[in-house]
Protein backbone atom coordinates (compact mmCIF):
# COMPACT_ATOMS: atom_id res chain seq x y z
CA UNK A 1 0.00 0.00 0.00
CA UNK A 2 2.71 2.60 0.92
CA UNK A 3 4.58 1.99 -2.37
CA UNK A 4 1.74 2.59 -4.50
CA UNK A 5 1.12 5.93 -2.35
CA UNK A 6 4.47 6.44 -3.03
CA UNK A 7 4.08 6.29 -6.70
CA UNK A 8 1.06 7.73 -6.54
CA UNK A 9 2.63 10.89 -5.11
CA UNK A 10 5.59 11.29 -7.67
CA UNK A 11 2.35 11.35 -10.06
CA UNK A 12 0.50 14.16 -8.56
CA UNK A 13 4.20 16.01 -8.64
CA UNK A 14 4.64 15.55 -12.74
CA UNK A 15 0.49 16.31 -12.67
CA UNK A 16 1.30 19.95 -10.99
CA UNK A 17 4.35 20.38 -12.67
CA UNK A 18 2.76 19.83 -16.26
CA UNK A 19 -0.38 21.60 -15.10
CA UNK A 20 1.15 24.31 -13.82
CA UNK A 21 3.05 25.39 -17.02
CA UNK A 22 -0.51 24.87 -18.93
CA UNK A 23 -2.13 27.36 -16.51
CA UNK A 24 0.66 29.83 -16.11
CA UNK A 25 1.90 29.59 -19.51
CA UNK A 26 5.27 29.45 -18.63
CA UNK A 27 7.85 29.34 -21.61
CA UNK A 28 10.01 26.37 -22.20
CA UNK A 29 13.01 27.85 -21.71
CA UNK A 30 12.52 28.60 -18.26
CA UNK A 31 10.73 25.68 -17.14
CA UNK A 32 10.36 22.89 -19.64
CA UNK A 33 7.58 20.24 -19.49
CA UNK A 34 8.56 16.82 -17.69
CA UNK A 35 7.89 14.87 -20.84
CA UNK A 36 10.55 17.06 -23.10
CA UNK A 37 12.85 17.17 -19.72
CA UNK A 38 12.23 13.15 -19.80
CA UNK A 39 12.65 12.83 -23.52
CA UNK A 40 16.13 15.14 -23.33
CA UNK A 41 17.25 13.04 -20.70
CA UNK A 42 16.19 9.90 -23.15
CA UNK A 43 18.22 11.43 -26.21
CA UNK A 44 21.48 12.47 -23.86
CA UNK A 45 21.18 9.05 -22.82
CA UNK A 46 21.10 7.37 -26.50
CA UNK A 47 24.09 9.52 -27.75
CA UNK A 48 26.27 8.96 -24.67
CA UNK A 49 26.87 12.18 -23.58
CA UNK A 50 25.39 11.55 -19.64
CA UNK A 51 27.01 7.76 -19.73
CA UNK A 52 30.36 9.58 -20.75
CA UNK A 53 30.11 12.80 -18.69
CA UNK A 54 28.41 11.15 -15.53
CA UNK A 55 31.53 8.16 -15.65
CA UNK A 56 34.32 11.34 -15.43
CA UNK A 57 32.10 12.43 -12.32
CA UNK A 58 31.47 9.24 -11.43
CA UNK A 59 35.41 7.42 -11.38
CA UNK A 60 36.82 11.33 -9.69
CA UNK A 61 34.13 10.93 -7.12
CA UNK A 62 35.27 7.46 -6.20
CA UNK A 63 39.06 7.99 -6.42
CA UNK A 64 38.64 11.16 -4.30
CA UNK A 65 36.46 9.28 -1.86
CA UNK A 66 38.49 6.21 -1.59
CA UNK A 67 41.46 7.99 -1.08
CA UNK A 68 40.34 10.73 1.70
CA UNK A 69 38.31 8.05 3.47
CA UNK A 70 41.11 6.37 3.68
CA UNK A 71 43.57 8.98 5.17
CA UNK A 72 41.19 10.05 7.33
CA UNK A 73 40.79 6.54 8.83
CA UNK A 74 44.36 6.13 9.39
CA UNK A 75 44.74 9.89 10.42
CA UNK A 76 41.94 9.42 12.82
CA UNK A 77 43.18 6.14 14.14
CA UNK A 78 46.83 7.81 15.38
CA UNK A 79 44.88 10.68 16.62
CA UNK A 80 42.82 8.36 19.05
CA UNK A 81 45.97 6.54 20.00
CA UNK A 82 47.50 9.75 21.38
CA UNK A 83 45.23 12.12 23.39
CA UNK A 84 47.88 14.93 23.78
CA UNK A 85 48.19 14.84 19.67
CA UNK A 86 44.72 15.04 19.29
CA UNK A 87 44.33 17.58 21.59
CA UNK A 88 47.16 20.08 19.59
CA UNK A 89 45.19 19.41 16.47
CA UNK A 90 41.61 19.49 17.18
CA UNK A 91 41.72 23.18 16.89
CA UNK A 92 42.77 23.42 13.73
CA UNK A 93 40.50 19.96 12.75
CA UNK A 94 37.74 22.48 14.05
CA UNK A 95 39.17 25.47 11.59
CA UNK A 96 39.47 23.24 8.65
CA UNK A 97 35.99 21.34 9.30
CA UNK A 98 34.44 25.09 9.67
CA UNK A 99 35.77 26.42 6.23
CA UNK A 100 32.93 25.23 3.42
CA UNK A 101 35.81 22.97 1.05
CA UNK A 102 34.07 24.63 -2.31
CA UNK A 103 35.57 28.26 -1.28
CA UNK A 104 39.31 26.56 -1.58
CA UNK A 105 38.52 25.41 -5.42
CA UNK A 106 39.37 29.35 -6.81
CA UNK A 107 42.45 28.76 -4.74
CA UNK A 108 43.11 25.33 -5.98
CA UNK A 109 42.31 26.62 -9.74
CA UNK A 110 45.32 29.12 -9.04
CA UNK A 111 47.71 26.35 -8.24
CA UNK A 112 46.74 23.81 -10.26
CA UNK A 113 44.86 24.67 -12.63
CA UNK A 114 41.28 23.25 -14.15
CA UNK A 115 40.70 19.86 -14.12
CA UNK A 116 41.52 16.59 -12.60
CA UNK A 117 43.84 17.77 -9.95
CA UNK A 118 41.97 20.55 -8.56
CA UNK A 119 38.75 18.59 -8.34
CA UNK A 120 40.50 15.53 -6.47
CA UNK A 121 42.05 17.75 -3.87
CA UNK A 122 38.70 19.17 -3.16
CA UNK A 123 36.90 15.52 -2.70
CA UNK A 124 39.99 14.18 -0.71
CA UNK A 125 39.30 17.13 1.88
CA UNK A 126 35.15 16.45 1.88
CA UNK A 127 35.93 12.93 2.16
CA UNK A 128 38.84 13.11 4.67
CA UNK A 129 37.53 15.16 7.87
CA UNK A 130 34.05 13.49 8.71
CA UNK A 131 35.87 9.77 8.37
CA UNK A 132 38.94 10.95 10.17
CA UNK A 133 36.45 12.65 13.22
CA UNK A 134 33.48 9.39 13.32
CA UNK A 135 36.65 7.19 13.48
CA UNK A 136 38.62 9.86 16.33
CA UNK A 137 34.48 9.23 18.35
CA UNK A 138 34.26 5.38 17.74
CA UNK A 139 37.82 4.68 18.92
CA UNK A 140 37.45 6.70 21.60
CA UNK A 141 34.15 5.15 22.67
CA UNK A 142 35.06 1.43 23.28
CA UNK A 143 33.65 0.68 26.61
CA UNK A 144 36.86 0.31 29.11
CA UNK A 145 35.56 -3.31 29.99
CA UNK A 146 36.32 -4.50 26.63
CA UNK A 147 40.10 -3.25 27.36
CA UNK A 148 40.10 -5.01 30.45
CA UNK A 149 39.00 -8.24 28.68
CA UNK A 150 41.75 -7.97 26.41
CA UNK A 151 44.13 -6.98 29.17
CA UNK A 152 42.86 -10.26 30.94
CA UNK A 153 43.65 -11.81 28.02
CA UNK A 154 47.00 -10.77 27.30
CA UNK A 155 45.79 -9.60 24.27
CA UNK A 156 48.83 -7.93 21.81
CA UNK A 157 48.27 -4.21 20.88
CA UNK A 158 47.34 -5.73 17.31
CA UNK A 159 44.68 -7.74 18.23
CA UNK A 160 42.98 -5.19 20.73
CA UNK A 161 42.60 -3.03 17.79
CA UNK A 162 41.72 -5.50 14.87
CA UNK A 163 39.37 -7.92 16.56
CA UNK A 164 38.19 -5.45 18.84
CA UNK A 165 38.52 -2.15 18.92
CA UNK A 166 38.15 -1.82 14.78
CA UNK A 167 34.75 -3.35 14.72
CA UNK A 168 33.53 -1.84 17.38
CA UNK A 169 33.87 1.76 15.91
CA UNK A 170 32.75 0.28 12.64
CA UNK A 171 28.87 1.71 13.01
CA UNK A 172 30.61 4.82 13.65
CA UNK A 173 32.93 4.86 10.93
CA UNK A 174 30.22 3.73 8.59
CA UNK A 175 28.21 7.10 9.82
CA UNK A 176 31.46 8.85 8.79
CA UNK A 177 31.71 7.57 5.36
CA UNK A 178 28.14 7.91 4.88
CA UNK A 179 28.67 11.79 4.99
CA UNK A 180 32.15 11.03 3.40
CA UNK A 181 29.99 9.99 0.39
CA UNK A 182 27.24 12.87 0.01
CA UNK A 183 30.07 15.10 0.60
CA UNK A 184 32.16 14.16 -2.25
CA UNK A 185 29.33 14.30 -4.60
CA UNK A 186 28.85 17.65 -3.82
CA UNK A 187 32.73 18.64 -4.24
CA UNK A 188 32.65 17.05 -7.59
CA UNK A 189 29.99 18.61 -8.94
CA UNK A 190 30.93 21.94 -7.79
CA UNK A 191 34.33 21.74 -8.68
CA UNK A 192 33.51 20.66 -12.02
CA UNK A 193 31.25 23.88 -12.32
CA UNK A 194 34.09 25.75 -11.53
CA UNK A 195 37.65 23.75 -12.21
CA UNK A 196 35.95 21.18 -14.82
CA UNK A 197 36.04 20.94 -18.60
CA UNK A 198 34.26 17.20 -18.21
CA UNK A 199 31.88 16.13 -16.20
CA UNK A 200 28.03 16.36 -15.08
CA UNK A 201 28.92 19.49 -12.83
CA UNK A 202 30.31 20.96 -16.43
CA UNK A 203 27.42 19.92 -18.18
CA UNK A 204 25.31 21.78 -15.88
CA UNK A 205 27.45 24.73 -16.13
CA UNK A 206 26.85 24.62 -19.82
CA UNK A 207 23.07 24.24 -20.31
CA UNK A 208 22.77 27.58 -18.19
CA UNK A 209 25.17 29.34 -20.62
CA UNK A 210 22.70 28.35 -23.48
CA UNK A 211 19.52 28.80 -21.56
CA UNK A 212 19.06 25.22 -22.26
CA UNK A 213 16.56 24.16 -19.74
CA UNK A 214 16.15 20.61 -21.29
CA UNK A 215 19.88 19.70 -20.57
CA UNK A 216 20.27 21.67 -17.21
CA UNK A 217 17.32 19.70 -15.76
CA UNK A 218 18.31 16.37 -17.18
CA UNK A 219 21.74 16.53 -15.60
CA UNK A 220 20.49 17.59 -12.60
CA UNK A 221 18.80 14.35 -12.23
CA UNK A 222 21.55 12.68 -14.04
CA UNK A 223 23.65 13.56 -10.73
CA UNK A 224 20.48 12.76 -8.27
CA UNK A 225 20.76 9.56 -9.86
CA UNK A 226 24.36 9.37 -9.57
CA UNK A 227 24.10 10.53 -5.54
CA UNK A 228 21.56 8.00 -4.81
CA UNK A 229 23.85 4.93 -6.53
CA UNK A 230 26.51 5.79 -4.36
CA UNK A 231 24.63 6.36 -1.43
CA UNK A 232 23.01 3.40 -1.25
CA UNK A 233 26.35 1.17 -2.23
CA UNK A 234 27.16 2.67 0.69
CA UNK A 235 24.28 2.01 3.02
CA UNK A 236 24.63 -1.68 1.43
CA UNK A 237 27.87 -2.16 2.86
CA UNK A 238 26.62 -0.92 6.13
CA UNK A 239 24.10 -3.35 5.90
CA UNK A 240 26.64 -6.42 5.18
CA UNK A 241 28.99 -5.31 7.63
CA UNK A 242 27.15 -4.21 10.49
CA UNK A 243 24.22 -7.10 10.60
CA UNK A 244 25.14 -7.27 14.22
CA UNK A 245 24.51 -3.74 15.11
CA UNK A 246 21.28 -2.52 17.16
CA UNK A 247 20.42 0.15 13.99
CA UNK A 248 19.99 -3.00 12.40
CA UNK A 249 18.01 -5.27 14.67
CA UNK A 250 15.40 -3.01 15.24
CA UNK A 251 14.74 -2.93 11.47
CA UNK A 252 14.52 -6.58 11.20
CA UNK A 253 12.49 -7.33 13.87
CA UNK A 254 10.13 -4.45 12.92
CA UNK A 255 9.43 -5.89 9.77
CA UNK A 256 9.49 -9.59 10.82
CA UNK B 1 54.92 -18.16 50.18
CA UNK B 2 53.42 -21.43 51.15
CA UNK B 3 50.90 -23.77 49.23
CA UNK B 4 48.08 -23.24 50.93
CA UNK B 5 46.52 -19.55 49.40
CA UNK B 6 45.82 -19.29 45.90
CA UNK B 7 45.43 -15.37 45.86
CA UNK B 8 47.35 -13.36 49.05
CA UNK B 9 46.53 -9.81 49.39
CA UNK B 10 49.49 -8.75 50.83
CA UNK B 11 48.88 -5.21 52.56
CA UNK B 12 47.55 -3.44 49.43
CA UNK B 13 47.16 0.01 49.57
CA UNK B 14 45.18 2.09 46.31
CA UNK B 15 45.59 6.13 46.44
CA UNK B 16 44.27 7.97 43.13
CA UNK B 17 45.68 11.33 42.54
CA UNK B 18 43.18 13.65 40.34
CA UNK B 19 43.73 17.62 39.79
CA UNK B 20 46.05 19.43 38.53
CA UNK B 21 49.55 20.37 40.24
CA UNK B 22 48.31 22.73 42.76
CA UNK B 23 45.04 21.15 43.64
CA UNK B 24 46.19 18.10 43.87
CA UNK B 25 43.39 15.27 45.22
CA UNK B 26 44.28 12.34 47.09
CA UNK B 27 41.71 9.27 47.29
CA UNK B 28 42.34 6.70 49.53
CA UNK B 29 40.85 4.06 47.64
CA UNK B 30 42.12 0.75 49.43
CA UNK B 31 43.93 1.30 53.11
CA UNK B 32 46.20 -1.88 54.06
CA UNK B 33 43.91 -4.43 52.58
CA UNK B 34 45.40 -8.05 53.71
CA UNK B 35 43.50 -11.53 53.04
CA UNK B 36 44.39 -15.00 51.53
CA UNK B 37 42.09 -17.20 49.64
CA UNK B 38 42.24 -20.68 49.55
CA UNK B 39 42.18 -23.35 46.49
CA UNK B 40 38.38 -24.09 45.93
CA UNK B 41 37.26 -21.70 47.99
CA UNK B 42 34.25 -18.96 47.12
CA UNK B 43 34.77 -15.51 48.75
CA UNK B 44 33.13 -12.24 48.49
CA UNK B 45 33.60 -9.16 48.24
CA UNK B 46 31.35 -6.93 49.84
CA UNK B 47 30.50 -3.36 50.76
CA UNK B 48 28.73 -0.17 49.23
CA UNK B 49 30.12 1.62 45.94
CA UNK B 50 32.93 3.40 47.22
CA UNK B 51 34.57 0.80 49.12
CA UNK B 52 37.28 -0.21 46.57
CA UNK B 53 36.10 -3.87 45.55
CA UNK B 54 36.25 -3.71 42.35
CA UNK B 55 39.53 -1.44 42.45
CA UNK B 56 40.62 -4.51 44.42
CA UNK B 57 39.38 -6.99 41.79
CA UNK B 58 41.33 -5.15 39.16
CA UNK B 59 44.57 -4.92 41.61
CA UNK B 60 44.27 -8.92 42.14
CA UNK B 61 43.88 -9.66 38.16
CA UNK B 62 46.58 -7.45 37.27
CA UNK B 63 44.41 -4.36 35.84
CA UNK B 64 46.14 -1.95 38.07
CA UNK B 65 48.65 -1.81 40.05
CA UNK B 66 48.74 -0.98 43.36
CA UNK B 67 49.94 1.91 45.41
CA UNK B 68 51.67 0.15 47.83
CA UNK B 69 51.94 -4.11 49.12
CA UNK B 70 51.32 -6.79 46.48
CA UNK B 71 49.21 -9.64 45.62
CA UNK B 72 50.90 -12.93 45.08
CA UNK B 73 49.19 -16.04 42.72
CA UNK B 74 49.54 -19.40 44.13
CA UNK B 75 48.70 -21.09 40.97
CA UNK B 76 51.54 -22.81 38.51
CA UNK B 77 51.27 -20.49 35.44
CA UNK B 78 50.37 -21.98 32.21
CA UNK B 79 52.43 -20.62 29.39
CA UNK B 80 50.17 -17.63 27.44
CA UNK B 81 47.40 -17.98 30.08
CA UNK B 82 46.27 -15.75 32.63
CA UNK B 83 45.29 -17.92 35.87
CA UNK B 84 41.81 -15.73 35.99
CA UNK B 85 38.43 -16.10 33.83
CA UNK B 86 37.06 -12.02 34.89
CA UNK B 87 33.55 -11.72 34.08
CA UNK B 88 32.56 -8.37 34.30
CA UNK B 89 29.05 -6.31 35.39
CA UNK B 90 28.49 -5.83 31.61
CA UNK B 91 28.64 -9.19 29.44
CA UNK B 92 31.30 -7.30 27.42
CA UNK B 93 30.39 -10.03 24.34
CA UNK B 94 31.45 -9.41 20.60
CA UNK B 95 28.42 -8.73 18.97
CA UNK B 96 29.27 -9.85 15.57
CA UNK B 97 30.35 -13.09 16.90
CA UNK B 98 27.56 -15.66 17.84
CA UNK B 99 27.65 -17.30 21.56
CA UNK B 100 30.20 -20.06 20.51
CA UNK B 101 32.67 -17.66 18.96
CA UNK B 102 32.47 -15.67 21.91
CA UNK B 103 33.28 -18.07 24.24
CA UNK B 104 35.97 -19.59 21.94
CA UNK B 105 37.35 -16.06 21.76
CA UNK B 106 39.59 -16.36 24.38
CA UNK B 107 41.68 -19.18 22.28
CA UNK B 108 42.21 -17.12 19.12
CA UNK B 109 43.65 -14.30 21.56
CA UNK B 110 45.98 -16.94 23.34
CA UNK B 111 46.09 -18.64 19.93
CA UNK B 112 46.86 -22.18 21.91
CA UNK B 113 43.76 -24.24 21.03
CA UNK B 114 43.64 -28.07 21.65
CA UNK B 115 41.32 -30.15 20.66
CA UNK B 116 39.60 -31.32 23.57
CA UNK B 117 39.02 -27.46 24.76
CA UNK B 118 36.29 -27.51 22.05
CA UNK B 119 34.79 -30.22 24.00
CA UNK B 120 35.66 -28.35 26.94
CA UNK B 121 33.61 -25.62 26.12
CA UNK B 122 30.33 -27.76 24.44
CA UNK B 123 30.55 -29.00 28.15
CA UNK B 124 30.13 -25.54 29.40
CA UNK B 125 27.46 -24.66 27.33
CA UNK B 126 25.20 -27.34 28.89
CA UNK B 127 26.02 -27.03 32.35
CA UNK B 128 25.33 -22.91 31.85
CA UNK B 129 22.07 -24.40 30.08
CA UNK B 130 22.57 -22.81 26.95
CA UNK B 131 22.43 -25.93 24.74
CA UNK B 132 20.79 -25.38 21.53
CA UNK B 133 21.82 -21.11 21.68
CA UNK B 134 25.35 -21.85 20.55
CA UNK B 135 24.87 -19.73 16.96
CA UNK B 136 22.84 -16.77 18.37
CA UNK B 137 24.24 -13.62 18.35
CA UNK B 138 24.47 -11.79 21.89
CA UNK B 139 21.53 -9.27 20.32
CA UNK B 140 18.76 -12.47 20.65
CA UNK B 141 19.99 -13.72 23.80
CA UNK B 142 18.84 -11.56 27.10
CA UNK B 143 20.32 -10.03 29.81
CA UNK B 144 20.86 -13.41 32.19
CA UNK B 145 21.64 -15.66 28.94
CA UNK B 146 24.13 -12.95 27.66
CA UNK B 147 25.36 -13.35 31.44
CA UNK B 148 25.80 -16.90 31.36
CA UNK B 149 28.20 -16.33 27.95
CA UNK B 150 30.29 -14.15 29.50
CA UNK B 151 30.53 -16.94 32.41
CA UNK B 152 31.38 -19.98 29.83
CA UNK B 153 34.04 -17.81 27.99
CA UNK B 154 35.86 -16.39 31.43
CA UNK B 155 36.09 -20.66 32.56
CA UNK B 156 36.58 -21.62 28.37
CA UNK B 157 40.48 -22.17 28.80
CA UNK B 158 40.12 -23.97 32.27
CA UNK B 159 41.55 -21.04 34.79
CA UNK B 160 41.88 -22.04 37.97
CA UNK B 161 40.19 -18.69 39.14
CA UNK B 162 37.30 -17.04 38.55
CA UNK B 163 36.96 -12.93 39.31
CA UNK B 164 33.60 -12.30 39.45
CA UNK B 165 33.09 -8.10 39.27
CA UNK B 166 29.14 -7.37 40.45
CA UNK B 167 28.36 -10.07 37.53
CA UNK B 168 24.77 -10.18 38.21
CA UNK B 169 24.33 -6.19 39.25
CA UNK B 170 22.22 -5.37 36.11
CA UNK B 171 19.91 -7.78 36.28
CA UNK B 172 16.33 -8.54 37.84
CA UNK B 173 16.31 -9.77 41.29
CA UNK B 174 14.41 -13.25 39.44
CA UNK B 175 16.72 -13.74 36.76
CA UNK B 176 19.68 -12.90 39.66
CA UNK B 177 18.47 -15.68 41.48
CA UNK B 178 18.64 -18.15 38.80
CA UNK B 179 21.72 -17.33 37.78
CA UNK B 180 23.20 -17.56 42.14
CA UNK B 181 21.75 -21.05 41.56
CA UNK B 182 23.42 -21.71 38.44
CA UNK B 183 26.56 -20.37 39.06
CA UNK B 184 26.75 -22.60 42.18
CA UNK B 185 25.86 -25.51 39.93
CA UNK B 186 29.22 -24.32 37.59
CA UNK B 187 31.17 -24.22 40.83
CA UNK B 188 30.05 -27.35 42.75
CA UNK B 189 31.36 -29.03 39.26
CA UNK B 190 34.30 -27.24 38.25
CA UNK B 191 35.71 -26.16 41.59
CA UNK B 192 36.89 -23.08 40.71
CA UNK B 193 38.44 -20.91 43.50
CA UNK B 194 36.10 -17.54 42.92
CA UNK B 195 36.93 -14.18 44.11
CA UNK B 196 33.08 -12.76 43.19
CA UNK B 197 32.23 -9.08 44.20
CA UNK B 198 28.75 -7.70 45.30
CA UNK B 199 26.82 -5.12 47.36
CA UNK B 200 23.61 -7.20 47.86
CA UNK B 201 23.95 -8.77 51.11
CA UNK B 202 21.93 -11.56 50.60
CA UNK B 203 23.63 -12.69 47.43
CA UNK B 204 27.14 -12.72 49.30
CA UNK B 205 25.34 -15.12 52.20
CA UNK B 206 23.84 -17.02 49.76
CA UNK B 207 26.90 -17.87 47.57
CA UNK B 208 29.66 -18.02 49.71
CA UNK B 209 31.96 -19.42 51.93
CA UNK B 210 33.48 -16.15 53.11
CA UNK B 211 32.72 -12.65 53.23
CA UNK B 212 35.26 -9.68 53.40
CA UNK B 213 33.21 -6.83 54.26
CA UNK B 214 34.37 -3.84 53.36
CA UNK B 215 34.05 -0.46 54.53
CA UNK B 216 34.05 3.33 52.81
CA UNK B 217 36.51 5.85 52.89
CA UNK B 218 39.28 4.76 53.19
CA UNK B 219 38.32 1.11 51.40
CA UNK B 220 39.19 -1.38 54.07
CA UNK B 221 38.54 -4.33 54.93
CA UNK B 222 35.94 -4.64 58.40
CA UNK B 223 35.45 -8.32 58.72
CA UNK B 224 36.13 -11.77 57.38
CA UNK B 225 33.41 -13.78 58.12
CA UNK B 226 32.78 -17.29 57.69
CA UNK B 227 29.68 -18.05 56.14
CA UNK B 228 28.70 -21.85 57.80
CA UNK B 229 25.19 -22.31 55.96
CA UNK B 230 25.47 -26.50 54.59
CA UNK B 231 26.08 -26.96 50.54
CA UNK B 232 24.52 -27.57 47.99
CA UNK B 233 22.84 -24.65 48.88
CA UNK B 234 19.26 -24.48 47.83
CA UNK B 235 15.99 -21.93 48.38
CA UNK B 236 15.58 -23.63 51.55
CA UNK B 237 18.35 -21.97 52.53
CA UNK B 238 17.79 -18.72 51.97
CA UNK B 239 14.71 -19.67 54.90
CA UNK B 240 16.97 -20.79 56.98
CA UNK B 241 16.89 -19.06 60.21
CA UNK B 242 20.62 -18.69 60.32
CA UNK B 243 21.06 -17.31 56.70
CA UNK B 244 18.46 -14.44 58.17
CA UNK B 245 21.18 -14.26 61.24
CA UNK B 246 23.94 -13.43 58.81
CA UNK B 247 21.98 -11.14 56.92
CA UNK B 248 21.20 -9.13 60.14
CA UNK B 249 24.33 -9.16 61.68
CA UNK B 250 25.89 -7.58 57.81
CA UNK B 251 23.26 -5.44 57.22
CA UNK B 252 24.14 -3.68 60.97
CA UNK B 253 27.87 -3.84 60.25
CA UNK B 254 27.39 -1.94 56.96
CA UNK B 255 24.86 0.29 58.39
Amino acid sequence: MIPLLSVGFLFLFLGFWQGYIVVREVPAFILPTPGAVGQKFWEMLKTGTLLREGWVTLYTILIGFFTGSALGFVAGYFSSRSRTFEEIISPYVMLIQATPKVSLIPLFVIWFGLGMPSKLLLIVLSAFFPVMVNTILGLRSVPDDYENLMTVLGASERQRVWKMEIPLATPMIMAGLKIAMVQSVIGAIVSEWMAGDRGLGYLLVYGSSLYDANLLMASIFATTFLGLGLYWSIEFLEKKLLFWHESRVAFTEGTG
Amino acid sequence: MSGTFVVHVDDVSKTFVSGGKKKQKHVHALENVRFSVSEGEFVTLLGPSGCGKSTLLKIISGLLPPSSGEVQIGVARKEHQPPFGFVFQDSVLLPWRTALDNALFPFEIMGNRQKSDAHHVQELFRLARLNGFENSYPRQLSGGMKQRVAIVRALSYNPPILLMDEPFGALDAITRDNLNNLLLEIWESTRKTVLFVTHSISEAVYLSDRIIVMGTSPGRVLKDLRVNLPRPRSEDTRLAPEFYTLVRELREMLK
